[in-house]
């Protein structure tokens, strides 16, 4: 038995112990914000009781257009073993969705078929992060009312891996054949720029940016900080300091990436040295807040995060906000009241220790 | 399986709060009938039918859910067929879209249910009528087509015990289920010949009320259960779903030629145009009193009738700590229970203490931000105004009803567990 997973999360033990003692139709919650870590969760699950069928939302989507879920579900379990628990994944695709129209449709067909569930004579287990079961729970209450148990499991800090929120590095949506390939043309184009004449300069600090942007994505960071270096330089000649302070925490970025978080927040710090009052501020504090969190320190991260948040909200920084947005969802709390819900912010609230 | 049943794996199947009892010896059922504050529902609304019949007695029953409601109905099933009233019921979940729902659905559904159970019960349903009805059906444009597919299908041929009438009206039924794009036809087209459709249905409420006098029962009584259920909305013209159903349209939820009890919404009861409505007063079953000394004891007896509590649970103790965070509502109570029950052998103080946590968490989920400031309110004033907005919080149990010589509502205890005052107050800073 996976003993660290199931002392870590009495709930663990709960589902467990509802799959082995009921055999009867039950719906059952279960929450856990981070695809990866649910694996784990459902894999000390299934080594126990081992009668378990997986079935992803996405394997069911070809149907779904034409007929509802519940009947998608009896169709793909028809030879399946009748007495195996169902695990559903990925409804959350069809729940906090920008396609208000596909989410209303979804939580009104779960919530007035509620009882073509009970026919399917399973033990249905649904796997959803914190937003999408809030938004099932309000928006289909009905069903929702219907739960025999709701397991929620919090990620461990350390299993949390927020590396993806690090800025966008340049590229994240090329695939590596498309990024080796661009890496060519920017190379050759490299070749062809003239920094002395007019505007020579800047095109080629956008070159730069790009390059670097593209070796950091990569994983290529010995090259990718050559690239900065340069760039550091030429926008300290052209007096172009926000610039400046991008790349810096691009060069942060680096560091984060290689685990050397003390040297991230030294960049960082000068970042935002140069960047004083000026725009751009919220992104590096919402930064910073990443490697706090990746160095264990929770608090601090929450602190950035929170003045982040503020600043962001002033000027009307929506990027950060959507990052800061996001990021709460992945926390698994009441987006964006992600902050506030820590009972450690209170205290910091009440302490003062934050600037209100 | 004997209740009270005495291992943790028969607690969690004998308390599972989806199965209201419909047996009237179940031992499980408890008559919370005082601590409730109310009257006896099988006997109060048995009474009424019997003393105006000939006549029809037509009324609205509602209360939250979870209330043990349908429980309740299966009783006065009971106790109505022990006066011989033949007794149809009819569960709306079942058979319609909870989600949009017609008058006319609910019209189609009674006539269905009405053949089908008639049938079931060995009643020989006149069947030039019924051939009368359906050829009524069938001259329809939309209804031919319906039909054709009906024909078309296999089952359709070997089922013969069936009268056709019966399979239409099923059809008819599951189209307004599955939300087809025939059913907005299907309704359009009733709706256009409204006051013959109910003639062809009170024919056949006739034929039926005939049949089962003749088998010396005094009438026939229809229960809906189910539409307390049926979806919240704001319609563009300002009034709710609800109130379009049930004040709207009363005039053809009554036009059945029989006593008929509907359940409503909760949200109904302080609507002021109901009464005109529905001129019988609608029978409310609050939530049990559970904070007092009588509330409480009868709500141990209903976990008592289950389980044996000595054998269950490490003390006796931990029902009441159950029964306390209920807030007298039968269906959280079930829902504590077996939650409690997942932690292993027997009981704990830490496995009541994880059941009533989860059950706060979930309440937790379902307040919204803007619904913090009615909460508040609810939570001082003790009562519930006629308002919208109150709806939506009564229809998920964030506030429920109670009953002492007059209605006075609170929170849910598990939604008292939340610190509302300071998630408003930090909303409040959040927003500077």
């Amino acid at each position: 038995m996976n003993v660290d997973l199931f002392t870590q999360h009495p709930a663990l033990k709960r589902l467990l112990w509802v799959l082995q003692h009921n055999q009867d139709f039950g719906l059952y919650f279960a929450r856990c914000n981070v695809p990866n870590y649910r694996k784990q969760l459902v894999a000390a699950v299934v080594a126990q009781y081992p009668a378990v069928i997986e079935i992803s939302l996405h394997q069911l989507e070809a149907n779904l257009e034409t007929i509802a879920l519940d009947v998608a579900l009896a169709e793909y379990l028809q030879d399946k073993s009748p007495e195996a628990a169902v695990f559903l994944y990925d409804l959350e695709s069809r729940l906090p969705t920008e396609d208000t129209e596909l989410q209303y449709r979804t939580l009104q067909q779960v919530n007035w078929r509620r009882s073509a569930y009970v026919r399917l004579q399973r033990r249905l287990v649904i796997w959803l992060p914190d937003d999408a079961l809030r938004i099932l729970a309000r928006g289909a209450p009905d069903f929702f009312d219907w739960y025999s148990g709701v397991y929620e499991f919090e990620i461990p800090e350390r299993a949390v891996n927020l590396s993806t929120f690090y800025d966008d590095d340049g590229g994240n949506h090329l695939t590596l054949a498309e990024k080796r390939r661009w890496k060519k043309v920017l190379l050759s184009l490299l070749d062809e720029t003239k920094p002395d004449t007019p505007g020579g300069l800047q095109s080629l600090a956008n070159l730069l940016m790009d390059l670097g942007r593209l070796h950091r994505s990569l994983g290529e960071y010995k090259q990718a900080l050559v690239y900065f270096q340069q760039l550091l330089d030429i926008y300290q000649q052209l007096g172009q300091f926000k610039s400046k302070a991008i790349v810096l925490k691009h060069v942060a970025g680096i560091y984060y990436a290689q685990g050397d978080y003390d040297a991230a927040l030294e960049y960082l710090t000068d970042a935002l040295k140069i960047l004083g009052n000026q725009a751009g501020l919220s992104s590096i504090l919402f930064h910073k807040g990443l490697i706090y969190w990746a160095k264990g320190n929770e608090t601090e991260a929450k602190t950035e995060w929170l003045s982040a948040y503020k600043i962001a909200k002033q000027v009307g920084d929506a990027e950060t906000l959507k990052a800061l947005d996001k990021l709460g969802r992945r926390l698994g709390s009441r987006s964006p009241r992600f902050i506030l819900d820590d009972s450690e912010e209170k205290n910091m609230l009440k302490k003062g220790t934050l600037q209100k | 399986m004997q209740s009270p049943v005495s291992t943790v794996d028969e607690a969690y199947k004998v308390c599972n709060p989806e199965q209201p009892l419909k047996d009237m010896d179940d031992p499980r059922y408890v008559d919370l009938t005082e601590v409730r504050g109310i009257k006896n529902l099988a006997r109060t609304i048995a009474k009424r039918i019997v003393r105006t019949a000939p006549d029809f007695h037509q009324q609205l029953v509602t209360g939250h859910r979870g209330c043990g409601k349908s429980t309740e109905l299966y009783r006065l099933k009971a106790q109505l067929e022990r006066e011989k009233f033949f007794t149809l019921y009819m569960d709306v979940e079942e058979m319609l879209d909870l989600g949009e729902i017609s008058y006319l659905d609910i019209l189609l559904g009674i006539a269905r249910a009405t053949e089908e159970q008639l049938r079931e019960n060995g009643f020989a349903l006149n069947q030039q009528l019924l051939d009368e009805l359906s050829d009524w059906f069938t001259e329809k444009e939309v209804i031919k087509e319906i039909k054709r597919n009906l024909e078309s299908r296999v089952e359709a041929k070997i089922g013969s015990q069936i009268p056709f009438l019966g399979k239409l009206l099923a059809a008819f039924t599951s189209e307004i289920r599955s939300g087809s794009s025939q059913r907005e036809q299907l309704r359009k087209t009733l709706e256009k010949e409204l006051s013959v459709f109910i003639e062809r249905l009170n024919q056949l409420i006739n034929a039926a009320r005939l049949q089962v006098q003749k088998r010396d029962f005094k009438d026939l009584v229809i229960i809906v259960d189910g539409l307390e259920k049926m979806h919240y909305r704001e319609l563009q013209d300002g009034q709710s779903s609800h109130a379009a159903l049930f004040v709207h349209h009363a005039e053809q939820l009554k036009a059945p030629t029989c006593s008929i009890i509907y359940t409503a919404p909760i949200s109904l009861v302080s609507n002021e145009n109901l009464i005109d409505a529905f001129p019988a007063t609608p029978f409310v079953i609050p939530m049990v009193k559970y904070s007092t000394e009588p509330g409480q004891a009868k709500l141990i007896e209903v976990v008592a009738r289950r389980v044996n509590i000595d054998k269950l649970f490490s003390s006796p103790d931990l029902v009441s700590q159950l029964v306390t965070k209920s807030g007298g509502a039968v269906r959280d109570l079930m829902h504590l229970v077996r939650m409690a029950c997942e932690g292993g052998d027997c009981i704990t103080q830490e496995d009541v203490d994880q059941a009533i946590l989860t059950l706060v968490r979930e309440f937790d989920r379902l307040v919204r931000e803007d619904d913090i400031d009615i909460l508040l309110q609810v939570s001082r004033q003790k009562h519930v105004l006629a308002d919208t907005k109150y709806a939506r919080l009564l229809q998920l149990r964030l506030i429920l009803e109670y009953q002492n010589g007059q209605r006075w509502a609170d929170l849910h205890p598990a939604v008292q567990e939340i610190n509302l005052v300071q998630i408003k107050t930090q909303l409040e800073q959040y927003a500077k």
